[in-house]
């Protein structure tokens, strides 16, 4: 199971890596639009990492978690400008995702999405930067 | 960043010294007027030397008949030189009671600029602006159009910001689908004359920027016309249609003057050398005292 997850890790970097010099100096757009790097887990010793796409069409905010064969694609994706949460949620191979964060430092190339991540029957914290 | 030299001093200054060290210039002192004006002068505006002003020369022209929005006989030489102007809202020149027409994100954005002074403005990376940042930067650092109609395009050569220039392509083609797929700071611009207007078509930019120095931010779907007219020697009226979809929930369009910088030529600024280049000119002391020497 590990060596699938470590396949599909790599499989979506290699399919994200490409676009990240370029998104580097940009990410002056939409703030969710971008790659993001980072982890989950259900404690601070358990993390498990975490690829997460997003794009911006001027109407929704589209895209997909470990993006690849086994991407998990958004079926929600909101964001509240009022006070910059971010709620997301996906399905894949009948697991269902439910994310809800807070942009940090929002002005930087650099911000972060903290908050709950829950996955199947599981729950934790989860932190993702933009890259 | 440190101001441009020469924009240390006021015009109205500036005109005044220089003609009372000189006793000229009459075309400067056109310049101011017109800068404040945004008239051209009668002829019968006077220095404050007390002599007359010189005649305001025609709009030059090339040989195939367009507009220079530059300039051809070197005893007028010169470069645009904008003014800073931070809030689009103020220029806007349609609808100005509504305010810029932003998205919820794209407003909650701008608000979180003001509130944070700008701190991470790119520009004060010196990361190259494009579209109307690149004609009212931050900097107010002067520009100029190098029209090369035998080559079918216009090159636009930016003193400020990273040593940029933009080139408008003017042999019909359309935008390439490229400069969508692989949008760049400056975007692909394509132009034409409109009588006596220059109307520039621009799309592919990146996300790298922001809309104006304010924080207004703009998308990678922004498609930005620009109309230049030089409505008399020292003034080149500008007006700028946005359409961003991604940021804004209508088109917009702003304007204002740009006065010409009489005399002037560009100089070398690269803001990455960490922006050393003010200390290539002497402060305003020492210049006045230089400009005092002159025979």
């Amino acid at each position: 199971m590990k060596m699938f997850r470590l396949i599909g890790l790599v499989a979506g970097l290699a399919i994200t890596m490409p676009a990240l010099p370029q998104a580097l100096n940009e990410g002056q757009g939409h703030p969710l639009k971008g790659v993001w790097l980072g982890d989950w887990g259900t404690d601070k010793d358990k993390r498990n990492p975490v690829t997460i796409e997003m794009d911006w069409d001027g109407k929704a905010i589209t895209g997909s978690i470990n993006p690849g064969p086994d991407a998990a694609v958004f079926t929600k994706a909101e964001l509240d400008p009022s006070n910059w949460t971010v709620h997301l949620e996906a399905e894949s191979k009948g697991i269902r995702y439910v994310i809800d964060g807070k942009i940090q430092n929002l002005g930087s190339l650099r911000r972060s999405i903290v908050g709950t991540w829950s996955e199947g029957n599981q729950k934790g914290s989860f932190k993702i930067t933009r890259h | 960043m440190r101001d441009h030299w020469i924009s240390k001093f006021a015009i109205a200054e500036s005109v005044a010294v220089l003609t009372a060290i000189w006793g000229v210039p009459s075309l400067i002192a056109q310049t101011a007027l017109t800068a404040q004006t945004g008239q051209q002068g009668s002829g019968g505006e006077r220095t404050k030397a007390g002599q007359p002003a010189r005649p305001m020369p025609p709009i030059p022209r090339l040989s195939d008949g367009t507009p220079s929005l530059g300039w051809v006989d070197p005893a007028y030489k010169g470069v645009w030189k904008p003014v800073r102007l931070r809030d689009y809202a103020d220029l806007l020149v349609e609808r100005k009671e509504e305010g810029l027409p932003f998205q919820p994100w794209a407003k909650a954005l701008y608000e979180y600029r003001i509130k944070t002074e700008q701190k991470d403005d790119p520009e004060s990376l010196c990361l190259p602006p494009g579209g109307t940042l690149a004609t009212v930067n931050r900097t107010a650092s002067p520009w100029e159009f190098l029209q090369m109609p035998e080559q079918k395009r216009i090159i636009r050569v930016f003193e400020g910001a990273s040593h940029m220039w933009q080139v408008i392509y003017m042999d019909g083609r359309p935008h390439p689908q490229e400069a969508y797929d692989l949008p760049t700071w400056m975007g692909h611009s394509i132009g034409h004359w409109e009588g006596d207007t220059l109307v520039v078509d621009t799309v592919g930019f990146n996300e790298g920027h922001w809309l104006s120095t304010m924080g207004a931010p703009r998308t990678n779907l922004h498609h930005l016309i620009e109309r230049f007219t030089r409505t008399n020697y020292n003034t080149l009226r500008y007006e700028a249609t946005i359409d961003d979809p991604g940021a804004y929930t209508r088109p917009f369009k702003i304007g204002w003057n740009i006065a010409w910088g009489y005399g002037q030529e560009l100089v070398e600024i690269v803001c990455t050398e960490n922006n050393q280049y003010p200390n290539l000119f002497p402060d305003e002391d020492t210049l006045l005292k230089q400009l005092q020497r002159k025979p």
